[in-house]
């Protein structure tokens, strides 16, 4: 259990190294404020040329509940001013009590018997998060949207996905991909993504849980106000869980802030330093 | 026999970098471009432009010829380097390359990207321009919305762009780059007073003429340019090119 949270903790820092690096701070063009100046996250949500609603700008996911994260990484919620992640992003199963998580007992027997550390996770090569965990992670991403495909840039590993919204139709036997296959469309004001074409090599969380090629991802996202989106992950993958299940994320404007560059590879040298059973 | 060896050398960088290049899985054809009536792209056509009546840069593209990204003083572009800089260029290009950051699985900076054969998409919009690169499958932002060039304060393999258009040529200024990054392959040094202004110009919709202005006076007597060319590629798509050989620079023998 203790090498877990060592593990959780490493995982955590290896990435958002440039956290503190605060070298942008222009002020966001165009965006609603109040009389103060300040941004006003809570003015309505923007809409597009074609009336849809505008998902566009730096959005993070909001850290979870201080007593959530502090059972998977005790003390770290001491105010010290680091990014704390979801909780989905340390546990995607986090809302399930053991006796009821989805997890396939096959699977759940190795993930038991091996633990977290029986493969070493793609982070510790440089390899990239993948989808969803990239969208959960303690760190900003931009959304740009444009009629027929809306993209999304990440922070971490400077890496990107297309989601094509163009009408066209998911690919039948896609080559596996990291962060997969994208399509979108609207239903009413929510935007449905629906994603496949998986490898099976990304991790779903921190905590190791895997997921196979099968896996297919449906999320909607739906714009609250100018400055909260709600992000609801439905992972459906029937050689890894035994019934699809949803997550609901919340995700923050970041304002006067942009994304930073961040490759990973500078720091692959540090593989052979961890410890791992 | 040298020459060969350095274009080996370049071949395996390349190899290194576009594995996927010939897993053609994606023919959906790009919606809303001109097309002739056999239904071809038509490539001549007028290039387009956004609502505010500036060239559109939007679409997929790829350099029309991979010489300037081997090496930018390719077709005769006289490049007066400082003793320091010439030095280490030569032994860069002499040592078939070896030490690029690609072979760490970096990656490219802004000019040998804007020189790569492999696609990029521009996503065009008023405030702010995306270039999404499928080598690496990194991207980069030019900043459109008037802002100033930062005081750099922490140097990056792409630096910071901002962009200004100047009739229907699109300008932009990149400062805050590293010393790490290399301007080719064949390894013109970049550092961190390096000054790169590129000029876009959307000549029609299926090509770009591009410069490329280097300004280094701590490696460089003095400004050089170099003009490179960028093809429309219809009917394409990016494909994930995630680089995982990072183990292959222990192979990288050098000279």
């Amino acid at each position: 259990m203790r090498n877990q949270n060592i593990w959780i903790l490493i995982t955590l820092l290896a990435a958002p190294a440039f956290v503190h690096a605060q070298w942008l701070n222009y002020p966001t063009p165009g965006i609603p404020r109040t009389p103060d100046g300040k941004p006003n996250l809570s003015a309505k949500t923007p809409r597009a040329a074609d009336g849809k609603p505008d998902l566009s700008g730096l959005w993070q996911t909001e850290p979870g509940p201080p007593e959530i994260i502090e059972r998977y990484i005790p003390g770290s919620t001491n105010g010290s001013g680091d990014a704390m992640p979801s909780q989905y992003f340390l546990n995607i199963l986090s809302d399930f009590k053991p006796e009821e998580s989805p997890l396939r007992p096959d699977v759940a027997a190795l993930l038991q018997q091996h633990g977290p550390t029986y493969n070493v996770s793609p982070l510790w090569h440089c390899l990239p998060e993948g989808m969803p965990l990239v969208e959960m992670s303690p760190a900003p991403y931009k959304i740009i949207q444009k009629p027929g495909m809306t993209a999304m840039l990440y922070e971490r590993d400077t890496t990107f996905r297309q989601v094509y919204t163009d009408g066209r139709k998911l690919p039948v036997d896609p080559q596996p991909t990291w962060l997969g296959y994208s399509v979108g469309k609207w239903d009413g004001d929510t935007l449905v993504v629906e994603t496949l074409g998986f490898n099976d090599r990304s991790w779903l969380d921190a905590r190791g849980h895997t997921h196979s090629e099968a896996m297919r991802l449906t999320e909607r996202f739906r714009r609250l106000d100018f400055g909260h989106m709600e992000v609801q992950m439905t992972i459906d993958d029937p050689k890894t869980f035994t019934r699809p299940f949803s997550i609901k994320l919340k995700q923050l404007l970041q304002p006067d802030t942009d994304l930073l560059e961040d490759f990973c590879a500078e720091n692959e040298k540090d593989l052979i330093h961890y410890e791992h059973k | 026999m040298k020459i060969s060896k350095s274009i080996l050398g370049s071949a395996l960088l390349l190899c290194a970098s576009f594995i996927p290049m010939s897993a053609q899985w994606l023919h959906y054809p790009t919606p809303g471009i001109p097309r002739t009536a056999d239904g071809k792209p038509n490539l001549a056509a007028p290039a387009p432009k956004t609502s505010d009546g500036k060239p559109d840069l939007s679409g997929i593209w790829v350099g029309a010829d991979d010489k300037y990204f081997r090496d930018l003083s390719t077709g005769g572009v006289e490049i007066l380097m400082l003793p320091w800089a010439e030095k280490l260029y030569k032994e860069r290009k002499e040592n078939l390359q070896k030490g690029h950051p690609s072979e760490r699985c970096i990656g490219h900076g802004v000019t040998d990207y804007d020189t790569q054969t492999s696609l990029r998409r521009f996503i065009q919009t008023p405030g702010v321009i995306a270039i999404l690169f499928e080598g690496y499958n990194h991207y980069r932002q030019i900043f459109l919305d008037g802002r100033p060039l930062p005081k750099p304060t922490q140097p990056s393999y792409m630096g910071y762009s901002i962009g200004r258009w100047e009739g229907d040529t699109l300008v932009v200024d990149t400062n805050g780059l590293n010393d790490q990054g290399w301007l080719d392959m064949n390894g013109h040094p970049q550092t961190e007073s390096t000054h790169i202004t590129e000029r876009f110009r959307r000549r029609d919709f299926g090509h770009i003429d591009l410069q490329l202005t280097i300004d280094d006076p701590t490696a460089y007597t003095k400004p050089w340019s170099a003009n490179v060319h960028l093809n429309y590629a219809p009917d394409e798509e990016l494909i994930e090119a995630i680089c995982e050989n990072e183990k292959d620079f222990t192979h990288m023998v050098g000279k």
